[in-house]
């Protein structure tokens, strides 16, 4: 050891006794705020922190109470008892709103009661409309004891045994940072600056924390792994971009108030969303018949006035099948698919693309007789995404004549030649004639009547909305039912309306990323990144092509948890890395598998942040609440001490200051004017609503970010994939292919309400009420393998196992078993892991549109008692 | 006069235990024990037993949060032996663990499982009604302010007027084992009606 290392040492010692300080130091205060009798007589033993009945009293209840102590230790049996109950409050220094962030989509305003710098309680924060003031289990557990938890990464750490192996040496951040510059300067030495890469998830959503590996992947021209597809939520998306323009967009939840009907597809917001779902019940109070469509009894098809149980990954069929009991009994809304859709546009029956007289489109006009031109509409006419605003009047060479044709066969003359010619909406006539409502139910395994019942209500308990998520999104098809659904909304003239619409994700949260100033998230002139797609990184690094990847940085990303397939991860890709950089908080799966572990700041001891939601459009701005635990550090302030050692700092945005940056590049400089929000207010106020419209109902404008500016319900660029129009395929490991003679259970791993993925799993509170994980079988599949409540059993298929205790549930569809996700590795008998099972196979039509989505849920698997 | 009272919607509880958690943060319970039960369709407590009644696909699946029913009749009070426990004039039930002897036979004798044993003070703990609270002039409970689905509202039943007595004068609610004789001021109701 070098004399400086010891000198580290014995700074961290003197460190180390500073944090005990502090830890006692919170136990002395949440004793003090105990708010329940004084019995410091009875008690003083305790050393329990949350214990109540330790409470030694404040200071002002044991003021309070001293005449009653002193009565009840002398009385008898028979004297009246006295109660004591304490402040309302406890005794605090200062209310501090903090915004707790942690990808559960909320984004909930919290007061945190702050005493001698140490968090003692937290409250719902309060919004300008209140009917956003929330918390949750989750929000408070993470305040009280995530924060505080003995499992935090208190300092830079080193790893010195074998990797995974847990032996680790302190270390001293200059060393740290030391040590990556030497890193990442061999590798652009050696092989170029692409040979660093970094891959940010959101497990914080922080505007700088999510940006990170943009900020610093084009800081130092490394590689970017991108992350929508590998987190599991492009899916959706991906059914968006081709028809919407646009990745995702939603009403906003109050709009619910006022739905005659809700159908929901693969939505478990009682769960996922547990701070929305009291806006689906206002709408059930209000009337609403709310139907939930899901393999399981989730907790949201619990409270539905109509469950409708699917086989999994079948959807696009259900939809299929109502559209043809739709188009049958004639409920589409012809006007809308020609004024505002592509349904008009007329089709080379031959080729299938899209017939063009140079960059016009062509309609047929039933009263000319013939072909007339519609135009595309000009960029500079359509919403720029992140914005939604328009401006210009639209010309009338845009507009499909009222007279033309949606459906029929036609010739026309293009350049010398004629050819056969369909309205496009004509080809979803067609496509949907074979799914009569009973070949539909032979796919999906819903009734026939009940399909026809769904389609009636769509179509006349009006008006309907659509709701589609996260369930629908998980198999490696996860596309087709949003883009059915977007179809369904856009033939019924569901799109743009008041309680209607088809919803998906939206908010804030994706438009910030995108609008954020680029010379604040590449803050280096003139420095760009390569971005590589995240699905394919295992892959890439495994072979080392299209070039040489040998370090890893991780941050916001529970990736020891929530990656798939670990052992292909640990034996071809994990040995190609030269050195892996996890930043954390915790010490889990996936900094136990890092080279070196960086601390990084809970949300309550960032200096500055501005935060967005999934849920809805307010800006929130954290302030400090309590100084930074141990040597934790931001990813923005890592990023600063990075580009000091790298001697670039005042070239580049990192000179800034966070609340400096935060104000030029994510407010002021904002590319979209509805984030543009006055700095000062939002600092002062510290939640602010994005001047979206209130209530936001997506495409109210009648313009789309498509090539053609319209709803494009036909999409000439997917033919090649068969998949222009909605249709239906099975998932890649259904349960219906051969391998499911092997593996015949379908294995979903859905999200529970205790916890957010990974990151709430490990706290006391949330263990009290979730001691362990277990999974989920039907009474049907458990009885044959013999299987009971509380037994271990094995799951596995050829890509790995892991042992888990069995629940035996009616909730779930015979043929489909549900791990409750977010687990992590050490929670599990042997250090097993689901995530070892679940494939990461590409679909062609995904990655063609942007990228493949994660199909956590599209694994087939088998169980035996362990 | 005053009675304290809740009602709690059952139709907007969807079992996530932010109750029994913010209870604990609020009122300091110890590790392993709570204050507030949710409990599970079959009379479980635990989060990750929670399974549906009925057989697939006719199912039903609720939950039903238990907090001390501050009874009109509180069998707990009639056996302490320590005379610890009582009603106050607004109707909660306290403890005054000063005087309380750790004998359990409260525990035994509340058909809610409202009471437990603090095995760490030897003391019973229950549900105040979050009495420093009210007495503060606050006007929620803690379980009240967190619950993220506002299926809980706490207040004085004799005030006509209060959101609490206009649920139970409007609505149709039931009592939890009323046939226990206890008097439970906790009203259990649904919203919607399915």
């Amino acid at each position: 050891m070098t004399e400086s290392t010891t000198t580290q040492r014995d700074k961290s010692a003197l460190d180390e006794l500073d944090a005990t300080k502090r830890s006692l130091d919170r136990r002395s205060f949440l004793k003090a705020a105990a708010g329940v009798a004084a019995s410091a007589a009875v008690l003083s033993g305790c050393t329990q922190p949350q214990a109540a009945s330790e409470s030694a009293a404040s200071s002002a209840a044991e003021e309070a109470s001293a005449s009653s102590v002193e009565e009840a230790s002398s009385s008898e049996p028979a004297a009246a008892p006295q109660f004591n109950v304490g402040p309302a409050q406890p005794e605090y220094d200062e209310i501090k709103r903090c915004t707790c962030a942690p990808n559960c989509v909320a984004s909930c305003g919290i007061n945190a009661y702050v005493k001698d710098d140490t968090i003692i309680k937290v409250e719902p924060a309060d919004f300008p409309d209140k009917q956003f003031n929330r918390i949750c289990l989750c929000g408070i557990s993470n305040a009280l004891q995530r924060v505080y938890s003995a499992d935090r990464v208190k300092y830079p750490m080193k790893r010195v045994g074998e990797r995974g192996e847990g032996k680790w040496d302190r270390i001293s951040w200059e060393e740290a940072i030391d040590l990556i510059h030497e890193k990442m300067q061999k590798n652009i030495d050696e092989y170029g600056p692409t040979a660093n890469s970094w891959f940010t998830m959101v497990g914080n959503y922080s505007l700088t924390a999510q940006l990170n590996a943009a900020m610093m992947s084009s800081t130092y021209e490394g590689t970017q792994w991108t992350n929508f597809g590998i987190m599991g939520d492009l899916g959706c998306n991906m059914g968006w971009v081709p028809t919407m323009g646009i990745q995702q967009d939603s009403a906003d939840w109050s709009d619910m108030v006022g739905s005659k009907s809700i159908i929901m597809f693969g939505c478990n917001y009682a769960e996922t969303n547990k701070q929305e779902m009291h806006f689906v019940f206002d709408a059930q109070e209000a009337g609403a018949k709310l139907i939930v469509v899901d393999p399981r009894l989730s907790r949201t098809a619990a409270k539905a006035d109509w469950w409708i149980p699917i086989r999994p990954g079948t959807d696009a069929a259900l939809m299929m099948g109502m559209m043809n009991y739709i188009i049958e009994n004639n409920h589409i809304d012809a006007d809308y698919i020609r004024t505002f859709t592509n349904g008009a546009f007329l089709v080379n029956t031959e080729t299938k693309m899209l017939a063009k007289e140079g960059d016009n489109y062509l309609v047929w006009d039933e009263k000319e007789g013939k072909a007339v031109p519609v135009a595309p509409m000009a960029d500079e006419l359509k919403p720029q995404y992140p914005s939604v605003m328009v401006q210009g009047e639209v010309p009338a060479e845009c507009n499909v004549p009222e007279t033309a044709a949606i459906t029929g066969s036609y010739k026309v003359t293009v350049d010398g030649a004629e050819i056969d010619v369909v309205p496009a909406f004509q080809r979803i006539v067609d496509s949907v004639v074979e799914y009569t409502p009973e070949k539909a139910s032979e796919i999906c395994e819903v009734p026939a009547k009940d399909i026809v019942e769904l389609a009636r209500i769509y179509c006349e308990e009006t008006p309907a909305k659509i709701q589609i998520s996260q369930g629908t999104n998980r198999y490696w098809n996860g596309h087709l039912p949003t883009r059915a659904a977007i179809q369904m909304a856009a033939i019924t003239g569901n799109v743009g309306k008041d309680h209607a619409n088809i919803n998906w994700a939206g908010g804030g949260l994706m438009r910030i990323l995108f609008s954020c100033n680029p010379e604040g998230f590449m803050p280096y002139p003139d420095h760009v990144m390569t971005q590589l797609p995240g699905t394919q990184w295992m892959d890439i690094v495994a072979k080392q092509e299209p070039y040489p990847v040998k370090l890893v940085w991780f941050n916001n990303y529970g990736w020891g948890s929530q990656m798939p397939f670990a052992g292909k991860m640990k034996d071809q890709v994990l040995p190609q890395l030269d050195f892996i950089i996890t930043s954390e908080q915790m010490m889990n799966g996936g900094a136990d598998l890092s080279d070196l572990v960086l601390p990084i700041m809970s949300y309550y001891e960032e200096p500055c942040e501005v935060i967005t939601a999934w849920s809805n459009f307010y800006l929130q701005l954290r302030k400090q609440v309590i100084t930074p635990m141990f040597e934790s550090k931001t990813d923005y302030q890592i990023g600063q001490m990075l580009a000091e050692k790298f001697g670039i700092k005042e070239e580049t945005a990192w000179k800034y200051d966070i609340e400096e940056w935060l104000q030029k590049f994510a407010i002021e400089g904002n590319l979209a004017p509805e984030f543009r929000v006055d700095w000062n207010e939002l600092y002062e106020k510290q939640v602010v609503r994005a001047n979206f419209d209130d209530p936001w109902i997506p495409f109210k404008s009648g313009r789309w970010q498509t090539p053609s500016g319209k709803l494009e319900i036909y999409t000439d660029s997917l033919v090649e994939f068969g998949e222009e129009i909605a249709c239906h395929y099975e998932p890649l490991e259904s349960n219906r292919k051969e391998l499911a003679g092997k593996y015949p259970l379908t294995f979903m791993n859905a999200r529970t309400v205790y916890t957010t993925h990974s990151q709430h799993v490990s706290l006391p509170w949330i263990r009290e009420v979730v001691p362990e994980p277990w999974i989920e079988i039907s009474t049907t599949d458990a009885d044959e393998r013999g299987i009971k409540s509380g037994d271990l059993v094995r799951v596995f298929n050829d890509r790995g196992e892991y042992q888990v205790k069995a629940l035996v549930t009616e909730e779930i569809k015979p043929g489909c078993v549900n791990q409750r996700q977010g687990w992590w590795p050490a929670h599990f008998p042997n250090n097993t892991h689901y995530r070892d099972l679940l494939h990461m196979e590409l679909n062609p039509a995904e990655d063609a549109i942007f990228e493949t989505n994660f199909a956590p849920y599209d694994n087939l698997v088998q169980i035996e008692k362990a | 006069m005053s009675k304290f009272g809740m009602a709690i919607n059952l139709h907007r509880c969807v079992g996530c235990r932010t109750c029994t958690v913010s209870c604990k943060m609020e009122n300091h319970v110890a590790e392993g024990i709570a204050r507030v039960h949710v409990l599970n369709p079959d009379g479980t407590a635990l989060g990750s037993e929670d399974k549906p009644t009925g057989t697939y696909p006719d199912l039903k699946m609720e939950w039903r949060p238990v907090p001390c029913q501050h009874c009109d009749n509180p069998p707990c009070v009639e056996v302490c032996p320590a005379g610890a426990t009582a009603k106050r004039e607004d109707g909660l039930v306290l403890v005054d663990l000063e005087a309380c002897i750790g004998c359990a036979l409260c525990v035994e004798a509340c058909p809610y499982g409202a009471r437990v044993m603090d095995e760490e003070t030897k003391k019973v703990d229950k549900c105040t009604g979050c009495a420093h609270r009210l007495d503060g002039g606050l006007d929620t409970t803690m379980c009240q302010l967190c619950c993220p689905n506002r299926a809980i509202v706490a207040g004085d039943l004799d005030d006509a007027s209060s959101e609490v007595a206009k649920i139970v004068a409007e609505q149709e609610t039931e009592q939890y084992l009323a046939d226990k004789g206890t008097g439970p001021n906790v009203y259990y109701w649904y919203s919607v009606k399915k």
